[in-house]
């Protein structure tokens, strides 16, 4: 069961070979695929929170954000 | 695996050999010549070399993160040799299993930063070994030149395993259960097995993301795929895009630099406050440790017995790199912070049990030296040591100067009689069975091993301090390591 949910996880597609001299360990390999999908779909799930924030007006657009920074700096 | 080591210039050379610890890597070897370290590098490793001199070299050196090395033009000591390097020696090699639980931690920080400044470069590290990190002045610093490769967009960190078993078990273990499981490392020499750090983490360390996905679950998929085979390994695994490398070791970075472990209610805590020195006499002891120690005058120092290091301070202040032993944790952990507070020094913190001494370890019993193996050094101070281990630990009087004998040529030494009331506290609830353990059993003993050079009685105490030159001729440093 864990070998099959694990393989559903994983991205697909090999790299390249792996020839370290150090045995890297086949299930820290596949872990690591699972591990950065996860985090890179937690950045990609925080940018499409921050664009509706934005978009219902909630949360300035990061232009205006700049702005505000650059006129904050003269104003000093 | 590497090691750049000291030399004191005492050595008795037997001609060029690699060190016993520098075989794994084929990219290159570590040897030593006439006392001095070199690295060879390999024609196998000239891509990953010149990838690493183009731009990241220089980067990691300016942050002290990286020892630097010259390329010399030196006899390579086996085929293939495309540069040898001499790297800045490092006065003392010391060992995971010998730090305190923060020294770990900034190990562990350092290889994980070095590894994100190497990504940034397009180069990965081929290894998390601690074993790879050394301490200069007080501060980490990454001693393999060699374990740096080119990086291949999508493929995983073959290190990581290592750095979980290395860093992050044994810091778990230390923070969520007790600070003595880093004695683990000691037996388990490529790191904690995940499955064991796994059984013994409470199951609350189940809640947290970090804990849970780097250390319960690898250890399950490890398991789940011990006997699937290289096949997929040799595949290449999953891919693992670059985004989401740099996701995982930044996570992997947060959880490390959350787990805290607080030096409280051990041993030595509150020792100075404790002891029966009052503050004139305490001063006077400080004033003659440094008289000695500006007549000796030593090219290195160990403390044995160091507690959080007000003395090792002494010799340190002097320029003298010293080594500072205890064998309390949280003695070791509060000398490290203070150290990182004042900023560089040649000092190292080291815990250190001397009734039962870092052994050699490794293939051959010869990877990991044992501490006199690191030795002898210039200077040995035991202060308000003696007692403990002729008391608590009953080891006769001669014994010890034996074994004082063996680790240096001075001796800067302490004597403290029964009448003193922390030997009374150590005789309480016991049978005396010390009839030698007084001041002419103990200048007998030791005037088998050394010249007593001064005595002075401390005032204010029943204490007497000595400095003691070694009788026999000086005996040569090991040639290995």
């Amino acid at each position: 069961m864990m070998h099959v949910m694990l393989a559903l996880m994983q991205g697909q597609g090999a790299v390249g070979g792996l020839f370290a001299y150090l045995d890297p360990g086949t299930g820290s390999l596949i872990l690591q695929g699972i591990l950065a999908g996860i985090a890179m779909s937690a950045v990609m799930l925080k940018m499409f929170w921050r664009r509706i924030l934005v978009f219902l007006r909630l949360r300035p657009p990061p232009e205006s954000l700049a702005q505000e920074g650059a006129s904050s700096e003269k104003n000093e | 695996m590497s090691v750049a080591e000291r030399d004191l210039g005492e050595r008795v050379d037997a001609g060029p050999a690699p060190l016993p610890a520098s075989f794994r890597d084929p990219a290159g070897v570590v040897f030593r010549r006439d006392g001095v370290i070199y690295r060879q590098v390999n024609e196998v490793a000239r891509a990953d070399w010149e990838g690493l001199m183009r731009g990241l070299y220089p980067r990691l050196v300016e942050k002290g993160w990286l020892i630097p090395h010259e390329e010399v033009e030196a006899e390579p000591i086996g085929p293939g040799a495309i540069a040898i390097l001499r790297p800045e020696p490092i006065p003392f090699i010391s060992y995971p299993y010998e730090w305190s639980f923060s020294q770990l931690k900034d190990a562990a920080l350092l290889t994980l930063d070095i590894q994100l400044a190497a990504l940034a470069e397009g180069m990965s590290l081929k290894d998390a070994s601690a074993y790879n990190v050394q301490f200069r002045q007080g501060r980490p610093v990454f001693i393999d030149t060699l374990s740096f490769e080119a990086y291949v967009e999508g493929r995983p960190w073959p290190a990581y395993r290592q750095f979980c078993q290395h860093f992050l078990a044994p810091l778990a273990l230390m923070a969520k259960v007790d600070v003595r499981l880093l004695q683990l490392l000691r037996v388990h020499l490529d790191g904690i097995p995940l499955d064991l750090a796994s059984r013994l983490l409470p199951r609350r360390t189940w809640w947290s993301y970090g804990m849970l996905s780097h250390l319960h679950l690898h250890a399950r998929v490890q398991r789940a795929y011990s006997e699937t085979g290289g096949d997929r390994q040799k595949r290449g695994g999953g891919r693992v895009p670059k985004l989401g490398l740099i996701g995982l070791l930044e996570g992997l970075r947060r959880l490390i630099e959350k787990l805290e472990w607080k030096p409280a209610g051990t041993e030595w805590g509150s020792y100075y406050e404790e002891t029966n020195y009052s503050e004139e006499s305490f001063a006077k002891k400080r004033a003659l440790v440094d008289e000695f120690l500006a007549a000796i005058g030593p090219e290195e120092l160990w403390d044995l017995g160091a507690n959080t290091g007000v003395f090792s301070r002494l010799a340190s202040d002097r320029g003298i790199p010293t080594m500072a032993f205890d064998i309390d944790p949280a003695a070791v952990e509060k000398n490290y912070r203070r150290l990182r507070q004042e900023g560089p020094a040649p000092l190292l913190p080291l815990l250190l049990d001397l009734t039962n001494p870092s052994p050699g370890l490794g293939w051959a019993g010869d990877e990991r030296d044992g501490l006199l193996a690191r030795g002898p050094t210039g200077c040995a101070m035991a202060l308000a040591l003696v007692h403990h281990l002729a008391i608590s630990n009953n080891v006769p009087l001669p014994m010890i100067a034996a074994f004082f004998r063996r680790a240096a040529e001075h001796l800067v030494i302490e004597f403290v009689p029964k009448e003193d009331s922390q030997v009374q506290r150590l005789l309480s609830g016991r049978e005396d069975i010390f009839p030698d353990y007084h001041q002419e059993g103990f200048e007998a003993a030791f005037q088998r091993e050394f010249t007593i050079e001064r005595r002075v009685a401390i005032e204010g105490t029943k204490r007497t301090l000595y400095w003691m030159r070694a009788a026999s001729p000086r005996i040569a440093r090991k040639e290995t390591r």
